[in-house]
């Protein structure tokens, strides 16, 4: 009996398991390492987060995948959670957006203001907070993000108005976080 | 046909060769990029070094920056344009009043303006221990450097704040 009479789906699991090393096998392997490199560095990569700054919405040393493409084809939104860029391609801001250009954002005995109204979002108070921050209104081509931990005090946070340039994408979220509605978001 | 396949190899090693050396030929944002890591070692100061390592040390920053430098970072003890051997010994004097320093290369991006002028946007994790302070930060900043002699300087050294509170 020759062997490949053997039932197709034998055939065919042993060949996905123990494919034969020839320059086809080579090349399927190149061309999907070279698929991967470039979906992984400019399409959705990985990251680690480092600090406590988006508690409780991501936790520290969370491990999450972001998406470049968030905003190729449409802009910010607020309340949305963008990774900043700061120099280079290893160290990103991870924060959310409480106001977008020409709007005027304020903090008032812990409470975010937006155009002068009491913010009455969900993600708009997740830790107690008691800052202060004067009215400022935002910049054309920027928005102003806040990181969702406002329990540590206004000057050891890191928060502010930041150029669109620099937003560079959106984290892939599987599971259901304060503030962010979609099970999966993007 | 033994001959051409010899021959056909060797071209091919030579042609890698070229384009491995071609690739990693230390162009100018290499050579930015290796100034920056080099400024923030010499900054950088341990618990037990002593005065002749610290010496060395500020004779090595000279060497990476411009006759004229101006520093402008927010809480610095110094600031404005000064000549390379006033911010050496401003550099000096500060390092003197710390126990520790270390500056930790985190990030950079080389911005070549023209052949001898360029912008590197640069993050570090400055971790300053003192009798009176302690600072531990990730500062973003932006260097100038100009090109003397082949050489990159820094020429500035500005803060560059992402987010404008």
């Amino acid at each position: 009996m020759m062997k490949n009479d053997q039932h197709p789906i034998k055939a065919m699991l042993k060949r996905f398991l123990w494919p034969a090393l020839n320059r086809f096998y080579l090349l399927r392997v190149a061309v999907l390492a070279a698929l991967a490199f470039l979906f992984f560095r400019y399409i959705c990569r990985p990251a680690w987060t480092n600090g406590e700054s988006m508690l409780p919405t991501y936790q520290q040393r969370e491990f999450l995948f972001y998406w470049q493409p968030a905003y190729w084809f449409s802009t910010p939104k607020r309340g949305d959670v963008v990774v900043i860029r700061m120099a280079g391609n290893s160290i990103f801001l991870l924060k959310r957006i409480v106001a977008l250009a020409g709007e005027t954002v304020e903090f008032r005995e812990g409470t975010l203001l937006i155009n002068g109204e009491p913010s009455q979002d969900e993600w708009a108070a997740l830790t107690p907070c008691d800052w202060n921050l004067e009215p400022r209104t935002v910049a054309e081509n920027s928005v102003y993000v806040v990181g969702d931990n406002r329990s540590m005090p206004i000057g050891q946070h890191e928060f502010g108005q930041v150029e669109l340039r620099r937003i560079s994408g959106k984290p892939i979220s599987f599971k259901k976080r304060p503030g962010i509605s979609a099970v999966m978001s993007p | 046909m033994k001959i051409y396949h010899k021959v056909f190899a060797l071209l091919l090693v030579a042609a890698l060769t070229a384009a491995v050396a071609y690739w990693l030929r230390p162009n100018d944002t290499r050579r930015i990029k290796k100034r920056f890591h080099q400024a923030c070692s010499v900054v950088s100061k341990s618990s037990a070094e002593n005065p002749a390592v610290s010496a060395f040390k500020m004779f090595d920053f000279g060497s990476l920056c411009a006759d004229s430098v101006t520093f402008d970072i927010n809480g610095a003890p110094f600031q404005g344009s000064m000549s390379n051997e006033v911010l050496i010994s401003e550099l000096a004097r500060y390092r003197a009043m710390c126990e520790q320093i270390t500056i930790t290369p985190m990030d950079i991006a080389v911005t070549i303006d023209t052949p001898n002028h360029a912008t590197a946007e640069c993050v570090v994790k400055a971790k300053l221990t003192s009798t009176n302070f302690d600072f531990d930060e990730v500062r973003h900043f932006l260097l100038r450097l100009q090109k003397f002699d082949n050489s990159w300087k820094i020429t500035a050294i500005a803060d560059d704040q992402v987010l404008v509170k």
